[in-house]
């Protein structure tokens, strides 16, 4: 079976026998690749099953989850987490004016990690350059269309702890 | 010397071919974005591009069938 396969496409694309390579056989090579394409994408699937499985399901403490104590965080600088889970990667900012905000780290795009750019005073998606408002989460240009959901903070004797957030692609008030 | 003759049906057979190339480019953009979450440990949001691919590769085949049948 795949010796004809093989045999079949090499036919196809031999120098030699390029008189062969018809609407047909091109469609053949195309359903090739397409079923290639598919294969590959199982591993993807059952790691992806697997892992919502097998990963930490914890739900969020009352009261909430320690993130920081303010004191490690500087005004302007940002600390990296996970929240609710240990597959939901989230910002913690320290704006520079004073006061903390979280973020889901997904770009709303294509779910791209954002970073935090404090020279821009964005959130910023590298890889097609979104850049999101850092105190409210709304887009403010590039392709995103909605803001990156808030994840409510509560500071208790010093330390930042996460309490819930807003569903994805809510729009928060402000800018 | 005399024209090629175009077979009056080869017009309509262009549709086989914009299919599966249509199928083709979505599924190499869906998988580009699984193994983009992958790449990044988002483990749990690959499941959907990845199974969409698949079922991509199915209606490949439906359609290359079809096509078979109808002697392309």
């Amino acid at each position: 079976m795949l010796r004809q396969v093989y045999r079949r496409m090499v036919t196809v694309i031999h120098r030699d026998e390029e008189h062969r390579l018809n609407r047909r056989a091109f469609i053949h090579v195309l359903f090739l690749a397409s079923a290639a394409m598919g294969l590959a994408s199982v591993p993807l699937a059952t790691l992806a099953r697997w892992s919502q499985r097998s990963g930490p399901k914890k739900a969020p403490e009352r009261g909430g989850v320690p993130i920081a104590r303010v004191a490690e965080i500087p005004q302007g600088e940002s600390r990296n987490f996970n929240w609710p889970t240990e597959a939901d990667p989230a910002v913690l900012l320290h704006l520079p004016e004073g006061g903390f905000v979280a973020y889901d780290r997904r770009c709303t795009h294509l779910l791209c990690p954002v970073l935090w750019d404090k020279t821009m005073d964005h959130l910023v998606c590298p890889c097609h350059d979104g850049h999101f408002n850092a105190r409210t989460g709304n887009v403010l240009y590039g392709p995103p269309r909605r803001p990156l959901p808030r994840i409510d903070i509560e500071v208790r004797d010093g330390v930042i702890y996460a309490l819930g957030g807003s569903p994805r692609g809510v729009k928060t008030d402000g800018a | 010397m005399a024209p090629e003759r175009v077979h009056p049906k080869a017009e309509s057979h262009l549709w086989p071919l914009l299919s599966m190339g249509a199928i083709l480019a979505l599924q190499v953009a869906l998988l580009q974005v699984a193994v983009n979450r992958l790449a990044w440990g988002m483990y749990g949001e690959v499941f959907s591009p990845a199974v969409a691919t698949l079922a991509l590769s199915l209606v490949a085949w439906f359609l290359y069938r079809h096509l078979d049948r109808e002697s392309l």
